[in-house]
């Protein structure tokens, strides 16, 4: 598994990106450091009935109220087991709100040159697709590049009729 | 550029400006008020003056111009038209407008103001070219020359043209040639008394401490540079001056008390907007030299609103833990903590509140410009202006605010000619309110206009769908003003440039109740509308009832909450109409949200739990929880944006252990409660006839027999009159009255409990109350009316006499309910009969609640039978000690004796055999049903007549053929 790559002071500066990554099912994602506040293992959650299905619930963070997201359902997997771990990545979009993203599996934060980034692959699944800011093929295993922002936008109700975009690398 | 600085003219220059709007309109109405002209041309002066020093040469051309206007109106005295006052609020408008796009980008806005200024100039040359046309007019040397002198003496206002020509004479030119002179000097110049030497000296004072004398204005456009400089640059005495001169200027005006020329205080700088820092037209300022205040960052405190909020629930954290330890010392200072907590919660939240003068202030400009475009002449009347507001719902009640008013003015009031012609003052008044009621704000905004018309709503609504040809035949006219606030319902005429379609009235209720608010509207075709307001105080922090719901905990705002009841499922209150579950309560039926099924979190078999009775000002309604757990103070945290097109939720809270709940908001639970519209109307009707719309206060009329007192509600009354006794007339059949057309019988009161009147029968005059129902008239004659009453009618002690209801204390005297349908019936028993026929079916009908005996009598109206009620088995049976019916249709559950037992008691009797025996009831299955004859539901009003003749036919009480009357009206027709 690649980790850091050391790049050229100048090239570094321009195009160099730090990304979390996290696993969601076989799926191995990176998000940018930058909207990431902290990751936290399970909290206590008020289930909201009535909500849209994407989100898990309600936690109470330091005193924060925040939505949990579960990705899991918002790209179409099974509901993982209710003794399965999980953790939770604390994301901040550009809106000024906070989430909660539910995945499987935190790795680690590895350091990248954006221009190393292909862009989305049309086999890759829709949802995947419509989130992706571009693809990295690494030694075994495909690390997405996710979109926060458009992730959480995915979520809302009403987006399902928004139309699907192509999307490409910036 | 400096960024305070900056920060500090804006702050300063919006602050002026905002006041400038007023006192420019009050200009309007008072041309000759100098003291306004005065503040108005001092304002935009300080503006000017700052500008120059700031660089900012757009504003300063701008301010200049207008400063140069106003300097010529006030030097020569110039009584202002509309025209010239529409174009100085131009000119605020253009300041304004530069201001903002300098606050957003720290430069100026590439804004063009050119040809304003240009218009500005070419005003201001027209003030004077009327001027000199007047003065060369004019022949009197002594005028003129007054002047000239009036010009340089221009800024001594308040005073004769002679008191000035004798200054003038006495070789006084200016201040300081009056400082000069003197007291003793000034108060010996004819025709000055002492009062106006002081004043003149004090005015003198000031006016050679203000920068940029007055001497300057009229003679020439340039100023001197250095005065533009040596303000701001000492910008913070530059505001102490010109506070000083206020303060100066106004003392010595309102001094009558002499020789007070009192020492200037430290300039007094508000954080709080109000609408007039210089409320120019009265004497006294309202600012107290004392006040002291500062200027605080809006931010700021919102941050320390954050923190408090944090506090509170820490302290609520806190004091759980403490009352678990159970130590005596915790205690003691967990106690000092709680309150210290509390108080600082409760002035933090003071220090946000700010008067709704600060969103009305815009209003009379609004209503000046709308009026001078429609050619309307409106005014505003505002009542309560210092009434505090939470600074977040200001802002978002501004803009619904202005729509509504826009609406009143463009759609509300007429123009002059049409209100003369309706005979109303050629002026509109619009009129808002506010005041404080225990926890909530009622703002009250109403024109006395032409009203709307409920029809054309109605008609409007059935074209758009959104009211069923049923629903709009049932509608009381109330509901359907409502229904304005209705997305996509318009009844303007036509569209117009200021509210768009008088649509928008949905998102001005969007955002009332986005704030927790509610707003209803009420109108008068011809005489005006009203629109209702209702805002919680506190934003942040609420008291909160915490329920449990299948295993979740829920939060209820305590503001909504009115009251709690336990509701079992065994307890008989349980009603199922049409689908929704009532629970009745005193009398009244009211509409239980299952909230669990609402949720989708469980099915509901049989409703059993707790009930909390919400109120949200014009729909009372329950919730059915599983558990309730008790009243808490709780933060308010705003749900994500996930949940923001769920309206039934209105935010999240942190308990104290730590757990995250959600809190519920009642107007979004309310639209879940289903009412088909069978269901609605018959709860609207109970209402409507059970009590008053603020609870369950009724109109009840007091009379007296003899020394006993009784109480009647005033629903069937239509009437009270004064009767010469000699209009009761004696027929072969009873008492009769000729009352409006129609003949009347007469029952007297008296004659019914078998007493005799009090004063014996020979009095002159005496009162009767005119009932009326469905049409049908019968005057009942008392002894003597005390008083109408609103009470709530509570039996404290059922009676015997079936005439009675029971005995209540009213004004701390027994006093009997009358039952009036026994009244009525017990008189004539043909009442509620057609009166032509004379061959009917009688039918007895027992039922204990009004509301069923209401709903079902107009359905055996119809079908002709006649009819007697009882309204409970005992009472069924008195009856039927001297009646015989030839159907007996009888509810289940009843006091005193109930269905079953009146069944076997009926069977039991031998002069009543082969009477059939049907029982009408709520309830899905009866125990016993080989009692009765049938069994009906209650819930199924529709084929209620149909089944009835089916009975009847059955049991050969009426022929086969013979199918009776029955109307195809819906039930409750007759009734709406």
């Amino acid at each position: 598994m690649p980790t850091k790559e050391l790049l050229p002071a100048a090239v570094k500066e321009n195009t160099s990106v730090e990304l979390l990554t996290c696993r969601i099912g076989e799926q191995w994602v990176g998000f940018r450091v930058q909207q990431v506040r902290e990751v936290v293992i399970r909290q206590r959650r008020t289930h909201m009935p009535m909500a849209p299905t994407a989100v898990a619930g309600l936690i109470n963070l330091r005193g924060k109220v925040i939505t949990e997201i579960e990705v899991r359902r918002v790209v179409g997997l099974p509901d993982r087991a209710d003794d399965e771990l999980f953790h939770v990545a604390i994301v901040e979009t550009l809106s000024g709100e906070d989430f909660g993203l539910i995945v499987d599996d935190v790795g680690e934060v590895i350091v990248l040159n954006e221009d190393l980034f292909e862009s989305t692959p049309r086999s890759l699944d829709d949802v995947w697709r419509q989130v992706s800011d571009g693809v990295l093929k690494q030694e075994d295993r495909v690390l997405l590049l996710v979109n926060v922002d458009r992730f959480i936008a995915l979520t809302i109700p009403n987006a399902a009729e928004q139309n699907m975009q192509e999307i490409t690398l910036h | 550029m400096d960024e305070e600085l900056l920060g500090e003219f804006l702050t300063e220059s919006n602050e002026n400006l905002d006041s400038i709007e007023q006192q420019l309109m009050d200009l309007e109405a008072r041309p000759g008020d100098s003291d306004l002209l005065d503040s108005i041309f001092r304002a935009i002066h300080t503006v000017k003056g700052s500008c120059g020093f700031l660089n900012l040469t757009k504003l300063e051309k701008v301010a200049h111009a207008g400063e140069n206007l106003l300097s010529r109106i006030r030097s020569l005295k110039y009584m202002v038209t509309e025209d010239i006052v529409s174009l100085l609020l131009e000119c605020a408008d253009a300041i304004k407008q530069l201001l903002e796009g300098l606050e957003q980008s720290g430069q100026e806005p590439n804004l063009d103001h050119s040809e304003l200024i240009s218009r500005l100039e070419a005003c201001e040359r027209l003030v004077s070219g009327e001027d000199e046309k007047n003065t060369a007019e004019s022949d009197d040397e002594a005028s003129s020359g007054s002047d000239d002198s009036g010009i340089k003496l221009a800024w001594l206002t308040g005073f004769d043209d002679d008191v000035v020509q004798a200054l003038v004479a006495a070789n006084i030119h200016s201040a300081g040639d009056m400082i000069s002179a003197g007291f003793a000097t000034l108060r010996n110049i004819e025709p000055l008394t002492p009062a106006d030497a002081l004043k003149i000296l004090g005015m003198a004072r000031g006016q050679a401490e203000e920068p940029g004398g007055a001497e300057v204005q009229a003679v020439s456009k340039e100023h001197n540079e250095d005065k533009p400089t040596k303000a701001p640059k000492r910008k913070k005495e530059a505001v102490a001056e010109e506070d000083v001169i206020i303060k100066v200027d106004k003392q010595v005006k309102t001094a009558e008390v002499e020789g007070q020329l009192a020492t200037v205080s430290k300039p007094s700088v508000t954080a709080k907007k109000t609408g007039g820092t210089e409320p120019a037209a009265a004497p006294q300022t309202k600012r107290t030299p004392s006040n002291a205040s500062v200027r605080v960052d809006v931010g700021l405190l919102d941050e320390l609103m954050n923190q408090v909020g944090e506090l509170v629930l820490t302290r609520n954290s806190l004091m759980q833990m403490i009352s678990a330890s159970g130590s005596m010392e915790f205690m003691r200072v967990g106690r000092d903590v709680d309150q210290i907590t509390e108080q600082l919660q409760e002035q933090l939240l003071r220090t946000r509140m700010q008067p709704i003068q600060t969103i009305w202030s815009s209003v009379p400009r609004i209503v000046r410009d709308i009026g001078k475009q429609l050619d309307k002449k409106i005014k505003v009347v505002m009542v309560g202006e210092d009434t505090e507001l939470d600074r977040t719902i200001l802002n978002a009640l501004k803009d619904p605010l202005t729509h509504i008013i826009r609406n009143s003015c463009d759609h509300g009031i007429e123009s002059n000619q049409v209100r003369l012609e309706k005979k109303k003052p050629a002026e509109g008044t619009l009129h808002l309110s506010a005041i404080q009621e225990s926890g909530f704000i009622l703002i009250t905004i109403n024109d006395d206009g032409g009203g709307i018309d409920a029809e054309k709503i109605k008609g409007k609504a059935l074209d758009m769908g959104v009211l069923t040809p049923d629903q709009a035949e049932k509608i009381s006219d109330k509901a359907t003003l409502q229904l304005i606030f209705n997305a996509g319902l318009s009844t303007a005429e036509k569209v117009t440039n200021f509210s768009g379609r008088g649509v928008g009235m949905d998102v001005v209720r969007t955002e009332i109740e986005r704030v927790g608010g509610s707003v209803d509207i009420d109108s008068t075709l011809g005489k005006g509308t009203s629109l209702r307001i209702r805002i919680p105080l506190t934003l942040a922090i609420i008291s909160a009832m915490v329920v449990g719901c299948e295993g979740q905990r829920f939060a209820i705002p305590q503001m909504s909450v009115k009251e709690l009841l336990s509701a079992p499922e065994a307890s008989e209150e349980w009603r199922l109409i049409a689908g929704q579950p009532f629970y009745r309560l005193r009398g009244k039926l009211l509409p239980v949200l299952m909230l669990k099924e609402a949720l989708d979190l469980a099915k509901v078999d049989k409703p059993a739990g707790s009930i909390v009775v919400a109120d949200i000002g014009d729909r009372t309604f329950g919730i059915l929880v599983d558990q309730i757990f008790g009243a808490e103070e709780i933060v308010v945290k705003p749900l994500g944006v996930h949940f923001q097109h769920i309206n039934f939720y209105g935010g999240s809270t942190i308990l104290g252990d730590g757990a995250v709940i959600p809190i519920f908001d009642c107007n979004g639970l309310a639209s879940m409660v289903k009412l088909s519209s069978e269901a609605e109307v018959a709860q609207d009707y109970n209402q409507n006839v059970d009590a008053q719309e603020h609870g369950e206060q009724q109109h009840a009329l007091i009379f007296m027999q003899g020394d006993q007192r009784f109480v009647i509600p005033m629903t069937l009354v239509e009437r009270l009159e004064c009767l010469e006794h000699s209009r009761i007339e004696k027929t072969a059949s009873g008492e009769i009255l000729q009352y409006r057309n129609e003949v009347i019988r007469v029952l007297r009161w008296g004659d019914l409990l078998g007493v005799s009147p009090k004063d014996g029968a020979g009095t002159e005059q005496v009162y009767c109350l005119i009932l009326s129902d469905g049409g049908k008239r019968m005057c009942l004659q008392v002894d003597q009316v005390i008083d109408i009453v609103e009470v709530s009618v509570e039996v404290k002690r059922p009676s015997d006499n079936p005439l009675f209801l029971g005995t209540t204390v009213i004004q701390g005297i027994a006093t009997e309910i009358v039952d009036v349908f026994e009244v009525v019936q017990q008189a004539d028993p043909n009442w509620f009969a057609q009166s032509s026929d004379m061959k009917k079916t009688k039918i007895l009908f027992v039922e204990d609640a009004q509301f069923f005996r209401h709903l079902v009598i107009p359905v055996l109206e119809s079908m002709n039978f006649s009819i007697r009620t009882a309204s409970d088995g005992v009472k069924a049976c008195e009856a039927l000690n001297n009646f015989q019916p030839d159907l007996i249709l009888t509810d289940i559950e009843m006091p005193n004796m109930d269905g079953y037992e009146l069944a076997k008691w009926v069977q039991q009797q031998p002069h009543l055999e082969g009477i059939p025996v049907v029982a009408l009831t709520a309830k899905n299955d009866i125990a016993d049903d080989s009692l009765f004859s049938d069994v009906l539901s209650k819930l199924d009003s529709q084929s209620l007549s149909e089944k009835l003749t089916n009975i009847l036919q059955r049991f050969g009480v009426i022929g086969a053929n013979e199918g009776h009357q029955k109307k195809t009206t819906h039930l409750l027709s007759e009734r709406g």
